[in-house]
């Protein structure tokens, strides 16, 4: 609810890491095309199961009417889809480093806010690796110091808190 | 919920290392963030920047709803983390949070408050486990059955580990006298979230309660003496209501019923009802300002009229704060009405407060000190240090109604004896005892996909410095004797004549195979099963097995014991103590050790090699068992001193080895199971089979053997090994091997399945005992007709349409027996097609049906 309070958060990309297909990113562009209007939900997952996911809203006219400018991705073959409203990337998310290169090269990291929304990964991850990801999002843009420029995490510790939050579950 | 993630292959890995908000917290700080929040996902239900009243209003209309308890367990244990870099957050903060740092701390300091300290443990438990892991939750009613001072409780409805329950349970210390007890009729529907209230003439008063959340009830049952009546309805449906017995004029006495809901979605309105046995029922007027209207508050009665009010749920679902006296006022001419004040008296600075509040908790009192027990709270599941909380308080001075009372409330941390489980208090039931303790029955949570988890005992709560005079537990009522048809008790019902169960020898895997199919009873004479039939004796097994080894032995009074009657007790004993007992003529040698397994005894069944290492290579089966080793279940170890073991059944086959000693057993065949008093469900008989003799305690037992049925009494010594084959019920007891000694066995017994391994139930066995899958299924469908018709139909159709079912399993149990006899003995068991094919033409049966008519 809080997103929709405060228009402001959503100006910039979304990162959106999830095991299975999170409905969030759709139902966000399905119900208020306005407030998404300069978001961008960009999706991480193992590359099979980001696969999946691309061919699911490939084969479903519902979720692929959401999306415009279709980017090529040919440029990188762990980019699977790059619209302007959402990305899917396919990454293991204990390398931050291939992340961070894979992520920038679908968004203009430094010149937006970042909201990372992570449920199931970061719970079913070893501790280190969890760690270091939750970490390494701290450093994602170089805004540090300016009020301005502020990154934002939020981790829900849970398989099932997208419940609560966004109302119906696809799996 | 830790196993069940582990169980689907999907570890959490980082709850040890950070299992609370404030680990949580420093995690996220740790990182890098400077504004942290944490919740749990029960937080965020109440939390107006996620769901508003409104939003969580809507969905009573999606789903009737009443496990609250259950969801607020599930969701207190998920959190939201929000972490943030940078300074301005840019997210609502929670009302009157300050920094959410510092707010974090404040909060961590109280909920870390006043942990248990040793001089706060002024109480302790003392649990007894119930037979069969009998088990009862959501919200069963406890009350005393039986008028005067015998330390009697009864638990009545709630749902069972199958189904909701029309039964009553009965609890007592051990020895007490049960005459005189009287329970509610079973044809009173089944439910739960009832209320029966114990007068202060010994009347009880069972009020409403429900079936499903969407079907309340609104009837009411009086019990007076020994019988139980129907009285006046309630106004509404009601459940989860509170109720508290009141002393009217004119020596009459009835109940205040307080909050509740009246249908799936809809909480009681009213400020309060009373009942009494002139006037039935009314609503009682509030005389001051009214209590938002709740539901499962706790409403405690501390006097003649008064009492305290708290907690509840209300109609959105949050839990309510704010702590109330409430007093019924009376006036010359009858009842006036309810006065509710809202008291100051609890201080709501302390680390406690957060916790006081509660949904389902109950509530019970020694001398004058009240307790409030289990529930949930507004911040959800409630930590172990405070889930009992200690009221004291100028009680007395309450009659006082315009003066605030002194008040002390306190964290109670009951000493655990080792070995007594965590009670999960929700759903649970508590109620005093005569005696100055409390009982706390029933109870256990159903946590969506992690499963169910019921409190298979009771914890007797007590005073420790008062002392505990006798522990108490669920008493089995002797089952009804059941009715059998007329034509099989005029065929069967002859005395009982007993046959010896022959010899035989098995000299191939065909001739094992041949015994298996004939399913009788067989003493296997001359089988090599290795040294140990030279080797064990209770000294070789002191001088092998590490004396220290610690193990969980049947200990009991005298040579019976009884697990219907639990008159005896599991005792833990050193391996040395327990050989030392079993080989001394003492009175402590009525023991028994039936081996469990050592690394898991919940969860595996014992397994001699594993569990025995010491001894396990001496022990050894035949190649002309080999089906045995192929099908194994278990492979427990006996060592028993002078006991009788019960009479019971095993569902799987059982070769039981005699390795020391001698026994004498007795079998019954599986068609005298009617006979032999074995509850619905049991696998455990209630009758003594064996009787002492009254001049000469240490002469060997004689059998009773109850009319009708057709023992078969089996002498083993050592070296014999005796088949029964599954559903043979059996009994045993040692034979001195000279008169005036005391008889000492050790037996090794291998469970086995003969059947295909989809006939067992699935899930855990861990003692051969669980009834074939079609049988538990069967008795949720027979429980499941018998509700059919409870609802709605007028008793003596329903009785009559039942019984007409009951006849027609009967003619169909009937077929099953005719084809075993017309195939002849060797053919039991394998041979359904056989039954099937003997039946009559299933469209003749009904022709003739036609025409006789």
């Amino acid at each position: 609810m809080w997103l929709v309070s405060k228009d402001e958060v959503v100006e910039d990309p979304f990162t959106n890491a999830n095991i299975h297909s999170d409905p969030i990113p759709f139902q966000w562009l399905a119900r208020d095309r306005q407030l998404c209007q300069n978001a961008k939900f960009i999706d991480i997952d193992y590359e099979a199961l980001i696969m999946t996911k691309r061919d699911i809203i490939q084969a479903t006219p519902k979720m692929r009417e959401l999306l415009t400018k279709c980017s090529d991705t040919n440029r990188d073959p762990s980019i699977l889809l790059d619209t302007k409203e959402y990305a899917a990337v396919g990454c293991d998310l204990r390398n931050t480093k291939r992340l961070e290169r894979l992520l920038r090269s679908v968004a203009e990291l430094d010149d937006c806010l970042v909201l990372c929304v992570a449920e199931v990964s970061i719970t079913y991850m070893h501790t280190d690796a969890a760690d270091a990801l939750i970490a390494w999002a701290t450093t994602l843009s170089p805004g540090t110091y300016h009020d301005d420029k502020v990154r934002v995490t939020r981790e829900a510790d849970c398989g099932r808190c997208h419940i609560l939050l966004a109302g119906t579950e696809i799996t | 919920m830790m196993k069940h993630f582990e169980k689907l292959g999907t570890p959490l890995h980082s709850v040890l290392k950070y299992p609370s908000d404030h680990a949580q917290t420093q995690r996220f700080m740790a990182a890098g963030y400077s504004n942290i929040e944490v919740n749990s996902l029960w937080d965020l239900w109440s939390d107006p920047r996620f769901l508003s009243p409104s939003c969580r209003l809507a969905l009573d209309e999606v789903e009737p709803f009443d496990e609250w308890e259950d969801f607020a367990l599930f969701a207190s244990h998920y959190c939201l983390v929000i972490a943030q870099t940078g300074y301005n957050t840019l997210f609502p903060q929670e009302r009157g949070r300050r920094d959410s740092v510092t707010s974090v701390e404040s909060e961590l300091s109280a909920r870390t408050a006043s942990p248990p300290r040793p001089e706060s443990q002024w109480f302790a438990y003392r649990y007894t486990q119930n037979p069969d892991g009998e088990a009862r939750a959501h919200h069963a009613s406890a009350f005393p059955p039986v008028e005067g001072s015998r330390d009697v409780l009864a638990l009545h409805g709630g749902i069972g580990s199958q189904i909701r329950l029309s039964t009553t349970n009965l609890y007592a210390s051990i020895g007490s006298d049960l005459t005189g007890t009287t329970t509610p009729p079973r044809d009173i529907a089944a439910r739960s979230c009832h209320t029966v209230t114990a007068l202060e003439n010994g009347w009880n008063v069972l009020i409403g309660g429900r079936a499903s959340p969407a079907a309340p009830f609104q009837d009411c049952w009086l019990q007076k003496n020994s019988t139980w009546e129907r009285v006046h309805d309630l106004p509404y449906p009601l459940y989860r209501h509170r109720a508290a017995a009141v002393s009217l004029p004119n020596d009459t006495y009835g109940v205040v019923v307080f909050g509740g809901k009246t249908g799936a979605s809809r909480v009681n309105p009213d400020p309060a009802l009373l009942w009494d046995p002139n006037n039935g029922w009314q609503v009682l007027r509030s005389l001051r300002q009214a209590p938002k209207p709740r539901f499962g508050a706790t409403f405690i009665r501390l006097g003649f009229n008064h009492g305290l009010m708290f907690g509840g749920m209300r109609q959105d679902g949050i839990i309510c704060q704010g702590f109330w006296r409430w007093r019924l006022m009376l006036s010359s001419d009858g009842v006036a009405g309810i006065k509710f004040i809202k008291s100051t008296a609890l201080d709501t600075t302390v680390g406690i407060y957060p916790w006081f509040n509660r949904l389902g908790a109950s509530y019970s009192m020694i001398r004058n000190e009240v307790f409030i027990i289990g529930g949930i709270a507004k911040q959800g599941c409630i930590p172990k240090d405070y889930e009992i909380l200690s009221m004291l308080g100028s009680f007395s001075a309450f009659g006082d109604q315009e003066r605030e009372m002194d008040l002390r409330v306190s964290v109670v941390d009951p000493l655990m004896p080792p070995n007594c489980p965590r009670p999960l208090l929700i759903g649970h039931s508590s109620h005093r005892t005569h005696k100055e303790m409390t009982l706390i029955m029933g109870g256990g949570a159903t946590c969506f996909s992690f499963g169910t988890y019921w409190n298979t005992g009771v914890w007797l709560f007590y005073d420790k410095e008062a002392g505990l005079s006798k522990p108490w537990a669920l008493i089995k009522p002797e089952p009804p004797v059941p009715r059998v048809t007329d034509a099989v008790a005029a065929r069967e019902c002859a005395p009982g004549t007993s046959s010896i169960v022959q010899k035989t020898t098995i000299a191939s895997p065909t001739d094992f195979d041949a015994l298996l199919q004939a399913s009788k009873p067989k003493i296997i004479a001359s089988l090599d099963i290795g040294p140990c039939t030279s080797l064990w004796t209770p000294n070789h097994f002191k001088s092998v097995i590490a004396p220290t080894r610690c193990v969980i032995v049947h200990s009991a009074t005298s040579r019976s014991m009884n697990f219907q009657r639990k008159d005896f007790a599991y005792t833990k004993m050193r391996f040395d103590d327990f050989i030392t007992s079993v080989i001394t003529p003492t009175n402590d040698s009525h023991i028994y050790l039936r081996s469990i397994s050592s690394s898991n005894p919940t969860a595996t069944p014992a397994n001699l090699s594993t569990d025995w290492p010491e001894i396990a290579e001496d022990f050894r089966l035949p190649s002309s068992l080999d089906f045995i080793t192929q099908n194994l279940h278990s492979s427990p170890l006996r060592i028993g001193g002078d006991v009788n073991m019960w009479l019971h059944y095993d569902v799987m086959a059982n070769v039981y080895f005699q390795v020391y000693g001698s026994k004498k057993l007795v079998l019954f065949p599986p068609s005298d199971l009617i006979r032999l008093s074995f509850a619905p469900g049991s696998t455990t008989s209630s009758i003594d089979i064996f009787s002492s003799s009254v001049s000469d305690r240490s002469a060997a037992d004689t059998l009773v053997s109850p009319t009708g049925t057709s023992p078969h009494i089996a002498t083993l010594g050592p070296g014999d090994a005796l088949f029964i084959p599954p559903l043979w019920a059996h009994a045993a007891t040692p034979l001195a091997s000279k008169p005036g000694t005391t008889p000492a066995t050790i037996a090794v017994n291998v469970f086995f399945r003969s059947l295909s391994a989809a006939k067992y139930a699935a899930g855990r066995d861990v003692y051969g005992n669980r009834d074939l899958a079609a049988y538990e299924d069967g008795r949720r469908d027979v429980e499941k007709m018998a509700r059919r018709f409870a609802d709605g139909v007028p008793r003596d159709m329903a009785k009559t349409y039942l019984q007409r079912l009951a006849d027609e399993l009967a003619q169909k149990a009937a077929e099953m027996n005719t084809a075993d006899e017309e195939a002849g003995p060797g053919s039991a068991g394998a041979h359904a097609p056989a039954a099937s094919a003997s039946k009559p033409p299933k469209a003749s049966m009904d022709a003739s049906k036609y025409y006789s008519q």
